[in-house]
């Protein structure tokens, strides 16, 4: 798959990434050679996952639920993550406003 | 007594018998970091933190307190792993100068045992690479030949144990990223069975694929260091209750009338004729050791890189939506809207590696798409994984090469990622199959440059590929070579 530049322009959005029209150049051609690599898994005929099979494979990884109950974290705990925050007040993490 | 080269029990031993303190000790390692510099491997050097701990662990000996194995060993950490207060970089700008608020829980095991934290490794942003070139702090060299690449993406780790600048090391790997630059710079690696050690503090690279293992001089060194970070953490519920082994002292017991298979996928068309001599060598040291060798087929060996190029960018595009400029790390200065300081954050403190394997994830997950690529990726990884299961069956273990070719010139693949990827190609089977695999030092090239040899071992029979290492090693010069 050959990837042009408005394709890259929508994965650079979707990854939040600006990118400069040469950048976007480079990668086209960079991401268009690995996907013609990977692209070989294509010629697999295969039908769904065996959900038999990824038990038996490591029986160990199963799904685990615990209890929805609320399991109270430390209060500096809390005040550590806000300090790594670029931007903060009030003990609080600042940003941008979603809506404008 | 000489402090070069020490294997922990010579550090346990030494310390014990009073033979050296611990604060000489890890000053002798801060010196070898510090005349190797130009090597590159450490980010952060903890030097006043090493000498604190050093003292402590020296009292302890001096009121003939028992101590554990790994008391007074001085060790480095990838900067992929949390160490509270230290700044964590990941290799990356965007993290430039974020300090840990906690310590990982692999960092926590090698504290309660007294270890010394010199400092945190080198290593490719994000653990995207396996050359150590991508770095935002620069590449690293091989010790050896100083224009060639360590291997990555725990390339400074893999230098430091080379370079003798620390006891031991962890690393992480999703891909071979503790084995190829095991290989690269002639050092044992070990990558754990999926589940066996706890992600938690290792910054998520691909959360179903990601371990951390140590990166050792000799194979009961890998053992002891397992041994401690190995077991169910409950902050990381895809690690496993299953009791864990006596690693260390199965060590000895014999290989005779073990079964090592022989896969024949396991080549690549133009690798280096000397990595295949010493793989053939390396065969008949087992056969002399007793072991029986039988030659198997993996089918799908051709399509394992495939589906790691498709499932690992899918993961890294979601793991790293985190970096947004706004919860921790580097924040863009140029942001009028939300959504320019997402892209402008991202844009400058990103590496180009990093924002391809992220684009390719958005792509092989977006809609229209991820039926043809993400989904059918899953599928033909259970393909492969049914292939070891079955193969397992019959051996107790497999042997390959580690790596296609020793260690490349640095700038030789850095241009082209579709051949950086291909390096790979021995290593990922054992991180999509959720096996073990174990890299040890199986040679020399004519350039002077380490050979590895890659033993697989099916989920969770670390014991089994470390006794196999282990009595290769005993027989054999390899781990004895130094830059």
């Amino acid at each position: 798959m050959s990837l042009n530049i408005i394709e890259i322009e929508r994965l650079a959005n979707l990854a939040k990434l600006k990118l400069s029209t040469q950048e976007k150049k480079q990668y086209a051609e960079e991401i268009s050679a690995v996907l013609k690599y990977v692209e070989k898994i294509q010629e697999l005929p295969v039908k769904s996952l065996d959900q038999l099979l990824i038990s038996q494979v490591c029986p160990e990884n199963t799904n685990y639920s615990r209890d929805d109950v609320v399991i109270a974290q430390k209060p500096e705990s809390a005040a550590a993550l806000v300090r790594q925050a670029p931007h903060q007040q009030d003990n609080l993490i600042k940003t941008q406003a979603v809506f404008k | 007594m000489p402090l070069e080269c020490l294997t922990i029990s010579q550090i346990n031993q030494g310390l014990q018998k009073k033979q050296f303190s611990c604060l000489e000790l890890t000053e002798y390692y801060l010196t070898q970091i510090s005349l190797q510099k130009s090597l590159n491997a450490f980010i952060t050097v903890l030097a006043e933190q090493a000498r604190q701990q050093a003292k402590i662990i020296d009292a302890k000996i001096n009121r003939r307190e028992k101590l554990p194995l790994l008391a007074g060993v001085p060790c480095a950490i990838k900067d992929l792993i949390l160490i509270k207060g230290v700044k964590t970089t990941a290799g990356s700008k965007i993290l430039a100068n974020y300090l840990a608020p906690y310590d990982a829980t692999v960092v926590t095991r090698l504290n309660d045992q007294g270890a010394i934290f010199l400092g945190k490794n080198n290593c490719d942003e994000f653990a995207m690479g396996s050359s150590n070139e991508n770095s935002a702090f620069g590449p690293v060299s091989n010790p050896y030949v100083r224009d060639r690449v360590p291997g990555g993406s725990s390339g400074g780790s893999a230098v430091a144990v080379a370079a003798d600048m620390c006891a031991f090391a962890l690393g992480s790997d999703t891909g071979g990223s503790i084995r190829q630059p095991a290989a690269f710079c002639g050092v044992v690696g070990l990558k754990p069975t999926y589940g066996r050690v706890s992600r938690y503090g290792l910054i998520a690279m691909t959360s179903s694929l990601d371990q951390i293992g140590p990166i050792t001089r000799c194979v009961e060194d890998a053992a002891m260091v397992f041994e401690v970070i190995a077991g169910f953490d409950e902050n990381d519920r895809t690690t496993v209750m299953r009791p864990k082994e006596n690693y260390l002292s199965d060590l000895s017991l014999s290989v005779k009338g073990k079964v090592i298979g022989v896969p024949k996928e396991y080549y690549l068309a133009g690798m280096s004729p000397e990595i295949e001599k010493a793989v053939k060598e390396a065969i008949d040291k087992f056969k002399e050791l007793g072991a029986l060798i039988k030659e198997v087929s993996l089918p799908h060996t051709s399509y394992a890189l495939a589906v790691y190029y498709l499932l690992m960018p899918a993961e890294v595009s979601s793991n790293l939506a985190r970096f947004d400029g706004i919860k921790y790390g580097f924040s863009s200065a140029v942001s009028n809207d939300l959504q320019e300081l997402y892209h402008n954050t991202r844009a400058d403190g990103f590496g180009s590696e990093v924002k391809r394997r992220a684009m390719i994830g958005t792509y092989v997950l977006s809609a229209g798409y991820k039926a043809a690529y993400y989904a059918q990726a899953k599928k033909v990884q259970q393909l492969i994984q049914q292939e070891y299961v079955e193969v397992f069956k019959g051996v107790d273990a497999l042997i390959t090469p580690t790596t296609p070719t020793a260690a490349f010139k640095k700038g030789e693949k850095f241009t082209d990622p579709l051949t950086m990827y291909l390096s790979d190609i021995f290593t990922v089977s054992a991180n999509i199959a959720g096996l073990c695999g174990i890299s040890i030092p199986a040679g020399q090239s004519f350039e002077k440059l380490p050979i590895g040899l890659q033993i697989l071992g099916a989920p969770f029979a670390e014991s089994k590929i470390l006794q196999l290492a282990y009595q290769f090693q005993e027989a054999t010069p390899f781990h004895c070579q130094r830059p």
